[in-house]
């Protein structure tokens, strides 16, 4: 039985970031650059390990999970998405099932090769300003499909967030990011005097939204807190098609086992999503 | 597990199908047909029949074939349409198929405004809108009420069409009254009914409520969405079935929507009727704000530019799309409808459990338990029960505790009544008869 509560569960980070994972065989912590060590340990003794990533919170039904025992036995890393808190879009790099035999000679945690389409969590990263900020331009600077599928998912992932703690911060930082004119540190040096004047961090959203939207087209809009939250509520459940449709082509390059998962996995997803193209076998259908 | 269902591959073409297109009072409505019959030279027409029910047997008898496909005046065929397949299975003279329509204005994907591909039958026993008793609400076609248990609609993957409603002011704040107030009606209905899931319900409110200024007279349709979903809130006596009278709306925009918003500088070449756009929005707002007072459902005035963000996005999928998968698969499981059909069944089963329906894992381990499909695998079906268990199932449970029972996992006899016990809190409690 392979529910991903059965395995331990290794949180990079420090331990009072978040809350407690439930469900799970065990919890530990450690700093993000230790993690290799005792990610090898808990993989050994339990044949795999759930690595979760920092300011990623747990969904109390992730454990509940399943993941298929033949896939595990692959010895392939497989990933799963959470939620933004700031933007409520699907992020991916977040929380990755390691079989034990990947971290054997390992010299650094292995990235996932296959990302399944469900979500585990929450990610959070905006504690504070900086943090914020941080997260946000990192989040639209990474060339990670995620973001970089359409204009439009683009501008909402960089548009999307004021209605939460530190959430124009975030924009901020995603606005460089898609504009590409600063480093992550000479954009934060930029912006640092607003946190003597939070009040005017709001009125600077709409001008460096337009300087973006000019220097990139990408459609970018600067929201009230009642408009991005008004957004966000109308975001799926879901995540989009693309990363179902990514699963199956990730699962098609590995091997027959995750070829046909990956294809079952694509049918159900166009019970979804309705702009997702029909399968051939679908399309080519006896008559 | 790589276990995939095997795949029921005989299928039809939908272009085989006769098209009839419907149309009552939509100024547009020629300029459409016309379009249409680039893309179908052979359509059919129906137009002016008053009633939804009557236009709809009207259409059956245009068609004269045992199926046809009708498409409503304000929906738009994609070219994609001419690819669409349907598998022999699904094509009972008890079904109905949609495929759903983008709104245009929105982007919402959904039964309004979808391509329906109907039998006979059903087209004719309906009984629904006008056509319904006296007594009853009826505000969609009722299908599953011609033949209980037997007739039904079957949702098909796919957008293979757009709706624009939103081409003069008045069929614009039309369709955003009808289907707010629908909806709405339809939340509250849901919530008087326990465990039930609103959310996605609140959250097409949402959308209805809040995009479509960047559409060509968005700001009607928004203005109808608003003001639809208030009536349904806090009107007084108000009677939803009004909205499918035609008559009823009629005097409705003229006697009170036209004169509240008055005349201005606004100007709708396909209606001719000019209006006053800053008072519109001005009631637009009005009602937000009016709304987020007695409603917990978020909505928000946007500007053109962040309504066109979110719209283009595409990032709504297909509504209720998961809501009857599994009533399907029993119909085919089952025989009710259709023929026994074990291999769509099992198809349809595991769609549901890829996502995360636990009913569809469960009815997709009665399979294998009941040895229905052709190589039944009973720890597979064990699996899948407790799978669905882990995921809330209420009858899960019940089947793994019957299924180790059977089993002769006597010893188990501890975790058996457990399990028992835990469908009876999930509210599944057989009696010893059932079981």
């Amino acid at each position: 039985m392979s529910f991903l509560g059965a395995f331990p569960v290794l949180r990079l980070g420090q331990k009072r970031d978040s809350a407690p994972s439930v469900g799970f065989l065990s919890e530990h912590w450690c700093a993000p650059q230790q993690a290799l060590a005792p990610a090898r340990d808990l993989a050994r003794a339990a044949s795999a390990v759930l690595v979760v990533g920092p300011h990623v919170t747990l969904d109390e039904k992730a454990a509940a999970l399943w993941v298929p025992p033949d896939c595990l036995g692959k010895d392939v890393p497989l990933g799963f998405l959470a939620r933004s808190h700031v933007t409520g879009l699907f992020v991916g790099n977040v929380a990755t099932l390691i079989p034990a035999r990947c971290l054997d000679d390992a010299s650094a945690l292995p990235h996932a090769r296959l990302t399944f389409p469900y979500r585990v969590g929450a990610l959070y990263g905006n504690a504070t300003p900086e943090s914020a900020f941080e997260h946000g331009f990192r989040s639209c600077s990474n060339t990670s499909a995620e973001v970089k599928e359409t204009q439009n998912r683009q501008a909402l992932a960089a548009s999307l967030g004021p209605d939460v703690l530190n959430g124009v911060w975030w924009c901020l930082g995603a606005l460089h990011a898609l504009r590409n004119d600063l480093s992550l540190t000479e954009a934060w040096n930029r912006h640092e005097p607003l946190l003597d004047t939070p009040n005017d961090v709001p009125k600077v959203l709409g001008p460096e939204a337009r300087a973006t939207r000019l220097a990139t087209g990408i459609p970018v809009q600067a929201l009230s807190p009642a408009q991005s939250r008004a957004l966000k509520a109308m975001l799926s459940p879901w995540p989009d098609g693309l990363f179902w449709d990514r699963f199956a082509a990730d699962a098609a390059g590995l091997d027959a086992t995750f070829q046909g998962y990956g294809t079952s996995m694509q049918r159900a997803a166009r019970r979804i999503w309705p702009d997702l193209p029909p399968l051939e076998e679908d399309r080519n259908g006896l008559d | 597990m790589a276990r995939r269902a095997a795949q029921p591959t005989a299928s039809v073409a939908l272009s085989d199908f006769p098209v009839v297109y419907m149309s009552y009072d939509e100024p547009w409505a020629d300029e459409a047909w016309e379009e249409l019959l680039v893309l179908r030279p052979d359509a059919k027409r129906v137009h002016g029949v008053k009633g939804l029910n009557a236009c709809h047997v009207a259409a059956a008898q245009a068609a004269d074939t045992p199926r046809f496909l009708t498409v409503d005046a304000d929906t738009r065929l994609l070219p994609s349409v001419i690819d669409v397949r349907i598998p022999k299975a699904y094509l009972s003279p008890n079904f109905r198929l949609d495929w759903q329509s983008r709104n245009v204005v929105n982007g919402v994907v959904s039964g309004n405004g979808s391509l329906k591909l109907w039998s006979q039958g059903l087209a004719r026993g309906m009984r629904s809108h006008e056509a319904a008793a006296d007594d009853t609400v009826s505000l969609d076609a009722d299908i599953g009420s011609i033949k209980p248990g037997s007739s039904r609609i079957v949702l098909m993957p796919g957008c293979h069409s757009e709706t624009d409603p939103a081409r003069t002011p008045f069929h614009a704040f039309r369709a955003g009254f009808r289907e707010t107030s629908f909806l709405a009606w339809l939340l509250r209905d849901m919530e008087m009914r326990s465990g039930s899931n609103t959310a996605e319900l609140q959250q097409i409110l949402t959308i209805w409520c809040t995009l479509g200024t960047q559409a060509r007279l968005g700001d009607w349709v928004l203005y109808g969405a608003r003001l639809g979903l208030w009536a349904e809130q806090t009107w007084q006596d108000w009677d939803i079935r009004v909205t499918h009278d035609y008559d009823w709306f009629q005097r409705f925009w003229e006697e009170t929507i036209r004169s509240r918003i008055g005349r201005g500088g606004s100007f709708c070449p396909v209606s001719g009727m000019d209006w006053n756009a800053d008072r519109l929005r001005a009631e637009v707002v009005a009602l937000g704000t009016a709304l987020s007072d007695v409603l917990d459902i978020p909505m928000a005035d946007l500007p053109p530019e962040a309504s066109r963000m979110m719209t283009e996005a595409r990032g709504f999928p297909a509504m209720r799309a998961l809501e009857n998968l599994d009533a399907l698969g029993r119909a085919f499981q089952k025989g009710r409808g259709t023929s026994i059909d074990i291999a769509t069944a099992e198809q349809l089963f595991s769609d549901a459990g890829l996502l995360l329906r636990p009913s569809g894992l469960s009815n997709l381990a009665r399979l294998h338990q009941l040895e229905l499909v052709d190589a039944p695998d009973q720890s597979y079906a064990e699996m899948l029960l407790r799978r669905a268990m882990a995921l809330g199932c209420a009858f899960a449970p019940h089947h793994l505790a019957m299924h180790m029972r059977k089993a002769g996992k006597t010893a188990d006899e501890e975790e058996i009544l457990r399990l028992i016990d835990l469908s009876a809190e999930r509210g599944f409690a057989p009696s010893d008869a059932d079981t």
